[in-house]
């Protein structure tokens, strides 16, 4: 790898999409790292409890929540396993970004 | 020169992200007047913003809620560029009537308000925390209907009296329907991307109550929140109030005596209140004293967890903060 390269990937390591968690639930015993959940665009018929909101700081730029649906579960992953989540029930800004999930469990 | 070549490697991986190493919320201090408590990290930039907040809360105070007051108010005042990041560009402001989690700040609900807020939007802000706290079942078109009614409000005051104004007539957009006006959620109102409409249609409401028929009708918009604040439908409530009238006939109604209001001038102050002077707005200097720092910190987090944060919707009642609820 050059090292033009390096600078380049840590430049854009520098920014890569973040999303923070807020615990707003019960605090749940956490899954394994590699957990399975979903990812929803509507509230599920079943019954749930929420546990907490994934977010990005920054609304404006798309740059955070452009990636679509792999980068983003990949990007929240460790955060909706350590809370024991279900799924995601995501929201889209108007562009159809995800900036925001309610990480949930199914009772 | 490799020095220099790192140097300038290590300040591009600094500058790269525009959010990583700044220190946001080093600076940061509450300003206290009478009515408002105020959180800033500007010098002297909130000062209008706050004495305008004063204003709109004196007059508040003095008109349709007389009978009550309510504790001061916390405002977050962020500059644009704290603004815009954070809640994006379809509002100017916003009115959370609870805030998500826990924290010091915040605990009685939060207005947030951009630079330049005068009057007008001061007191639609404030609007949403009185009708709030006094009704906190008010249906959301009952609170957008009252707080852009507001807008118009004005505070005179001269010769050891002040009073506040209300009724007139202000400026105009198209309406959606009342039919969409009582049943959309809160969510369905920000994905219609008419919310500036839906605001107008319930504003034209609270005046028609408040003003045709020359004030005839006001002793009923108490019964109307009365109605709507006890979980009745409105549609129900309206057919109490005008037995026989259809809502697509009240509809029409309320569209000619907006018609009409726009070519008819109305006094200088159409419905007056006069503010008692232990309740008239504080123009005094602001008691100022240092923010602590994970206090900030910890009210912008709880912001940045709510939901419809690149929407419209300027006024968040408590069940905005479930999933259920925000859609």
């Amino acid at each position: 790898m050059t090292r033009g390269a390096l600078v380049g990937l840590l430049l854009v390591s520098a920014c890569s999409t973040s999303y923070i968690y807020g615990q707003t639930g019960p605090r749940l015993a956490a899954k394994g790292a590699d957990c399975r959940f979903e990812l929803l665009d509507d509230v599920p018929k079943k019954d749930f409890e929420e546990l907490g909101i994934l977010a990005t700081k920054d609304v404006e730029d798309g740059g955070e929540a452009a990636g679509g649906v792999g980068p983003f579960m990949e990007a929240v992953r460790d955060q909706v396993c350590s809370a024991g989540g279900d799924a995601v029930v995501v929201e889209r800004d108007f562009f159809g970004r995800l900036y925001r999930g309610t990480v949930i469990k199914y009772r | 020169m490799r020095g220099v070549r790192r140097l300038f490697v290590a300040a591009l991986l600094l500058v790269g992200c525009t959010h990583a190493p700044w220190n946001p919320y080093s600076g940061w201090k509450v300003a206290r007047t009478k009515h408002i408590t105020l959180y800033t990290d500007t010098k002297y930039l909130y000062t209008t913003t706050l004495e305008s907040l004063e204003i709109a809360y004196a007059a508040l105070g003095a008109s349709l809620f007389s009978k009550r007051t309510i504790a001061p108010v916390e405002v977050l005042f962020l500059e644009w560029d704290q603004f815009l990041p954070t809640f994006g560009h379809y509002r100017n402001g916003l009115s959370l009537a609870r805030l998500p989690g826990q924290g010091v700040l915040g605990r009685r609900g939060l207005i947030i308000v951009g630079e330049e807020t005068h009057v007008p939007l001061a007191a639609h802000r404030l609007a949403h925390m009185f009708l709030q706290s006094m009704a906190p079942t008010a249906p959301l078109w009952l609170h957008e209907g009252y707080a852009t009614y507001v807008q118009t409000i004005e505070y005179r005051a001269g010769k050891g009296m002040q009073e506040a104004c209300l009724g007139k007539i202000g400026g105009g957009d198209p309406t959606v329907s009342l039919e969409q006006l009582f049943t959309w959620t809160w969510g369905q109102a920000d994905e219609s991307k008419k919310y500036e409409w839906y605001r107008f249609a319930a504003r034209n409401l609270v005046d028609y109550f408040l003003t045709a028929e020359e004030g005839k009708l006001r002793p009923k918009f108490q019964d109307l929140l009365v109605g709507v604040t006890s979980g009745k439908d409105a549609k129900t409530v309206l057919a109490e109030i005008f037995p026989g009238t259809t809502v697509e006939d009240l509809e029409k109604k309320i569209s000619e005596y907006r018609r009409e209001s726009e070519v008819r001038p109305r006094p200088i102050c159409p419905i007056s209140f006069p503010i008692a002077a232990d309740r008239a707005a504080d123009f005094g200097k602001p008691r100022v004293e240092p923010l602590a720092k994970q206090d900030i910190e910890q009210l912008m987090f709880r912001l940045w967890l709510l939901p419809r944060r690149a929407g419209y919707m300027d006024f968040y009642p408590p069940s905005a903060l479930t999933l259920k609820g925000s859609r």
